[in-house]
């Protein structure tokens, strides 16, 4: 009797999981909708914030595109003065930094990938797959409900997909019910949560609510990081496939 | 002309231009670039700076110097069209006395070029401008059209080359490069067309890996220190659990080194010269960026070759001639000396080469701890770099350094024995704006 209770369980439990796992992929691809974009323009400025001390803003554009079934991103940096034009192209794993300072574009290995864009708490690989979505690398599991700034949210984990050059170790997103928008995603690395970022201030931008504020907590060191988004363009005209070359890197000053 | 007029005309002229040039360029595109300040300091040895490559200290060095240096850029252009213009003010040393004075500089177009797309797929460079390519930190074999870059500085940004770059981009994993390149102007009254070289570079990226393809040909094949040689060059990048393995090639019809050939004439070796490069990069995740690379220098100079130029710097008669009172005598020998120092470049000089290059971001504190290791395995130098670069603004960087040579296996005619220099720090200010 218990063994067949035992199967029966077992079975409810396999028969339940993937319609749990397909109804967290759900959330996630409706929460992913609000970065992406077929083609992406931003202009955004980061302020890095350590204890008391405010750097000064790096503004910088982003542009992203799918080419070939492949998500590739652009970012150069637009100031402080010391930083005009440095800028990174990734396109899936691969990365190519481009220096100001020489003007030179080098190719760099994907553990590159996880390291600070500019000194902020966000790693390159934040940056430039922050547009991809998150769907694409982790798988997603719905761990259930919690609230959120007042708000019914799904609480989501997510996990590297096989095969996947996923950053991060886990991924808990934390996504509003009624809209599904990601409001608050926390990074594990061996085990311990290593920073939290809060998206805000949405916005309506060609029927896409997108968030404008961003705010990293590195919880490894008293450092945080806002990002404020000045302008959005989906589907934009200046997103083109010939930015997304090392020959564009090369030409960008 | 002489007189005080030419003083004028030579003072003011250069940066009369300088302004001319930027004013209008500034006002239609962004103007930026940046100052920068080095006060170097030299630690003399017991024979103070003199060496084998300096007797009796014929460079005149001084225990301090300071270098300026002002980068200013203009850049123009949006969508498909767009203008690079680069160009370095330096001061320029007496050519006599070797001392700096205000009113003489220099001024280096690093850069001048247009670019134009045509749709996704085609790109044209017209000007002076940067084919720098490869894969290696301190070396780049496969790069066969640019001057060598300093591998003790490879940060340092080289002069463009004059050419027509086509650039074709039939997707988005392929990248064909054409170009054509003239020789450096040195007369200033242009170049013959049997100087051109016609070049190409094929890049292929797909799942982790990028493949390069480099190839060089000279119409005249003739010998020409300040132009490219002939050759052909291929590399790999590939990414292995998180770190990134590399490799470059090259082989050329011959060098761009001096060799001494027998009674003493100065000529570059025929090839095939070979040279090769393998290299790995990570980044731990705590920031710390590490590269190491092995270099073997076809063009570089094994202990007989370096026996022979040290012999010649050491000529009895050479040195006695340097000090002649007979002025003509004593430029002559003095010319015939400096051709002899061209060969000496360190981190080029020898065959084998290991370098392991470190870098540490202190994101806490805004700056950056950063080593370089150069060890030549043949000659026995050691060039140890270590820096701290703190990032005090948005626009204002400082940079404290030490740069030192040592000779571990005692070979007199290694680099570090060679060096009148062994032991330098400096302090570096640089504004960008």
């Amino acid at each position: 009797m218990k063994k067949t209770l035992s199967l029966f369980l077992t079975g409810i439990i396999f028969l339940l999981a993937p319609l749990s796992a397909q109804s967290a992929e759900d959330i996630i691809r409706r929460a992913d909708k609000a970065l992406q974009g077929p083609r992406l323009y931003s202009v955004s400025s980061l302020t890095i914030h350590r204890g008391d001390d405010v750097q000064p803003p790096q503004v910088m554009e982003g542009f992203g595109m799918e080419i070939d079934g492949k998500y590739h991103s652009l970012t150069v940096y637009r100031e402080p003065a010391r930083m005009r034009g440095t800028a990174y192209l990734m396109a899936g794993d691969d990365l190519w930094v481009r220096f100001s300072t020489t003007g030179r574009v080098r190719k760099l290995s994907s553990s590159a990938r996880k390291n600070s864009a500019g000194g902020s708490d966000l790693s390159y690989a934040d940056m430039g797959e922050g547009n991809q979505g998150i769907g694409s690398k982790y798988q997603a599991v719905l761990r259930g409900r919690t609230r959120l700034e007042g708000q019914e949210c799904f609480e989501v984990e997510l996990t590297p997909r096989r095969g996947s050059a996923a950053p991060y170790e886990k991924v808990v997103a934390t996504i509003s019910v009624e809209e599904y928008r990601y409001l608050q995603i926390e990074y594990f690395e061996a085990g311990a949560r290593i920073k939290t970022m809060a998206l805000g201030n949405y916005r309506t931008v060609d029927d896409t609510a997108y968030p404008f504020r961003m705010e990293m907590v590195s919880h490894t060191r008293d450092s945080r990081t806002v990002i404020e988004t000045t302008t959005v363009e989906l589907d934009s005209p200046r997103v083109e496939p010939r930015l997304f070359t090392t020959a564009y890197l090369e030409s960008l000053r | 002309m002489t007189g005080p007029a030419a003083a004028l005309i030579r003072r003011v002229l250069p940066g009369l231009l300088f302004v001319l040039l930027l004013l209008p360029a500034g006002a239609q595109g962004t103007l930026r670039g940046e100052y920068a300040i080095t006060g170097t300091g030299y630690l003399s040895g017991s024979d103070g700076y003199t060496s084998s490559l300096n007797p009796g200290n014929l460079a005149n060095l001084k225990d301090l110097s300071f270098q300026h240096r002002l980068s200013t850029r203009v850049s123009a252009g949006e969508g498909t069209a767009f203008l690079d213009l680069l160009i370095d003010l330096t001061p320029l040393a007496e050519p006599l006395s070797g001392g700096v004075s205000p009113e003489l500089f220099n001024l280096a177009l690093m850069r001048g070029a247009v670019s134009w797309y045509m749709g996704d797929g085609f790109k044209i460079t017209l000007g002076r401008q940067s084919l720098l390519t490869g894969y290696g930190y301190g070396w780049n074999p496969l790069d066969l059209a640019n001057p060598l870059k300093d591998p003790v500085d490879p940060e340092a940004e080289l002069a463009g080359v004059d050419g027509v770059t086509v650039h074709l981009l039939p997707g988005s994993s392929l990248n064909l490069k054409l170009y054509g390149i003239a020789d450096p102007e040195v007369s200033g009254a242009g170049v013959d067309y049997e100087t051109i070289s016609l070049g190409g570079e094929a890049s292929l990226v797909g799942a982790g890996t990028e493949l390069k393809v480099t190839g060089l040909y000279r119409f005249d094949g003739e010998e020409n220190l300040d132009g490219p040689t002939a050759g052909l060059g291929a590399g790999i990048f590939t990414d292995i659990g998180g770190a990134g393995f590399y490799a470059e090639a090259s082989l050329r019809n011959r060098s761009r080194t001096l060799f001494i050939q027998p009674g003493g004439v100065l000529e570059t070796k025929a090839g095939p010269v070979w040279s090769a490069l393998g290299g790995a990069e990570y980044t731990f995740p705590g920031g710390l960026f590490v590269t190491a690379e092995y270099y073997y220098n076809g063009e570089g100079y094994n202990r007989e070759e370096r026996e022979d130029i040290l012999s010649a710097l050491e000529d009895p008669s050479l040195l006695e001639a340097l000090g002649s009172f007979d002025q003509d005598i004593a430029a002559g020998a003095a010319a015939e000396f400096a051709a002899l120092t061209e060969p000496y470049r360190p981190g080029c000089y020898s065959r084998h080469y290991g370098l392991v290059s470190l870098v540490y971001p202190l994101y806490d504190q805004n700056m950056d701890l950063s080593g370089t290791l150069l060890y030549s395995f043949d000659a026995g130098t050691l060039a140890l770099q270590p820096r701290i670069i703190w990032y005090a603004s948005g626009g204002l960087t400082l940079e404290a350094a030490y740069g030192g040579l040592f000779d571990l296996t005692g070979d007199e005619a290694g680099e570090a024995a060679l060096a009148p220099v062994k032991h330098a720090v400096s302090l570096t200010g640089r504004f960008s704006f």
